[in-house]
């Protein structure tokens, strides 16, 4: 008989035990796809931001295009013209009548020449027709040649590898990336020394601007901030990476690395 | 295990009661508690309550009807309370929903058993409450996976209740099912083991509900 109720009460307990393990893995099933869906919800949750960054970014960068556009319309148009017709004025002045002020004159007429060469150059930058039309090499190639005219770096535009047609908004932002950087470069870094290169391989478009300036400290890449996060925001967009290396000694590399196959133009 | 037995481990496990209550009570001066939790603390009240007058009729202190009709009550009261808490957890504004349908339809069907089933009403009620209870958990647990994903579970509150009404009321209700059946098999030691389920059961409840009450969420807003 006690045999019996032993053998009861150990059929109870592993009865009981069953049970409560039943019922508690139910539980933990319903908190584990709980989580799991969760998890997946998140994870979409942050692609949609991402995406929606990009597009807000990409607006960003449309508006910005569009104000440039803009400028360098008004400095073709408007600017350079006036300073066109002041030129033209001051060459149909009669020497005889200038009573010894011929020199004034001409430095004149000299000085509105540099201007309007100077501001063709600035609208001619600022305008995206170059890239669209030219490409990037040879966009890039007219900003080594401004800079070089200023006579203050040494700069060298080196293109390695298979180059490939790139899409004329993938070159449009690449350009601007090499125009901030080298924005920051006349601006920060007292280099005297600067070099743009591109290599193509076979999967990626790496492009790198040297300088062989003061570098940057934590302090100066805060000034530098909007600057280098802009370079960083457009690598992100064509879906890149972008690093700087900077110390005083070696200057400033800026490397951006982004994949060719997605931004091949359709020929 | 003897009578004796059975009722110091009742008793231990009535323990649970009095902290959820006292927890609950504290919690609810808390003024960032959910509208839920407010006033909580009444269902492990009630339960005091019930618990009181069972042990002054376990000294014929009080008599046996009394305390016959306040358990009665008292489980028409765990049913609905909980019904109820489920419900407003859920959040359906809907006057009238198939929550709320089934809800009424399993009330008349307790009310029934209570008032035609005089001789097995107890067992046979508590039974069917807990069945109906964990109905309305997975109904829950349904819901919960089909909605937005948006909270951390194991931080709400309403979730560990819910949780420690499911597994709590789970656990007794094979026990209520066959009560009248083991019964006439089993020895009186083994049948008072088997009471102690519903004790354990119902001390596993008000634990999960001292947890809910110790979330961190809470915490935090009380802060």
């Amino acid at each position: 008989m006690q045999n019996a109720s032993a053998k009861g009460i150990i059929i109870f307990i592993i009865l009981c035990t069953l049970i409560i393990l039943i019922l508690i893995t139910f539980i933990t099933v319903i908190i584990y796809r709980y989580q799991k869906k969760q998890h997946a919800y998140f994870k979409e949750l942050e692609e949609l931001k991402v995406v929606h960054q990009n597009n807000l970014l990409q607006s960003q960068l449309e508006i910005q295009e569009q104000t440039f556009q803009n400028i360098s319309r008004e400095i073709h148009d408007s600017i350079g013209q006036k300073l066109t017709l002041a030129k033209l004025n001051l060459n149909t002045l009669n020497p005889d009548q200038l009573n010894g002020q011929i020199n004034k004159v001409n430095t004149a007429i000299t000085m509105i020449g540099e201007a309007i060469n100077d501001l063709s150059d600035i609208s001619r930058s600022m305008s995206s027709e170059l890239i669209m039309q030219n490409g990037l090499i040879k966009a890039l190639e007219f900003e080594v040649a401004q800079l070089t005219k200023l006579a203050l770096y040494n700069i060298k535009l080196i293109v390695t590898g298979n180059s490939v047609f790139l899409d004329a908004h993938t070159e449009l932002v690449l350009f601007r990336i090499v125009q901030e950087a080298l924005n920051n470069i006349v601006k920060h870094s007292s280099a005297s020394l600067i070099n743009i290169s591109i290599h193509f391989d076979d999967a990626f478009l790496i492009l790198k601007v040297k300088d062989n300036g003061t570098g940057f400290s934590n302090d100066r890449a805060t000034e530098n901030g909007i600057g280098l996060k802009n370079m960083s925001k457009r690598a992100m967009m064509l879906n890149g990476e972008f690093s700087i290396d900077s110390n005083s000694k070696n200057g400033t590399t800026i490397t951006i690395k982004i994949p060719i196959h997605e931004y091949k133009a359709a020929v | 295990m003897t009578r004796t037995e059975l009722d110091v481990a009742i008793s231990i496990s009535q323990i649970f009661y009095l902290f959820s209550f006292i927890i609950s009570f504290y919690a609810s001066r808390n003024f960032f508690l959910p509208s839920y939790l407010k006033r909580f603390y009444w269902y492990p009240l009630i339960g005091l309550i019930v618990i009181i007058f069972f042990w002054l009729n376990f000294f014929k202190i009080t008599p046996l009807y009394f305390y016959y009709y306040l358990n009665r009550f008292s489980l028409l009261f765990h049913y609905t309370f909980l019904a109820f808490f489920i419900f407003k957890v859920l959040n359906n504004h809907d006057f009238f929903n198939l929550e709320k349908i089934l809800f009424i339809v399993f009330f008349i069907i307790l009310l029934c058993v209570q008032v035609y089933d005089y001789i097995n009403s107890t067992y046979n009620s508590f039974f069917l409450t807990n069945t109906f209870l964990v109905i309305f958990c997975i109904n829950f647990y349904y819901k919960l996976l089909n909605t937005t994903p948006v909270i951390a579970l194991k931080e709400e509150p309403f979730f560990w209740i819910i949780s420690g009404v499911f597994l709590g009321m789970g656990i007794t209700i094979p026990f209520y099912a066959f009560q009248q059946y083991l019964f006439q098999f089993i020895s009186n030691s083994l049948f008072y083991l088997l009471i102690l389920i519903a004790g354990v059961g119902y001390s596993l409840m008000h634990i999960f509900f001292i947890k809910a009450f110790l979330c961190k969420t809470l915490q935090r807003k009380e802060l």
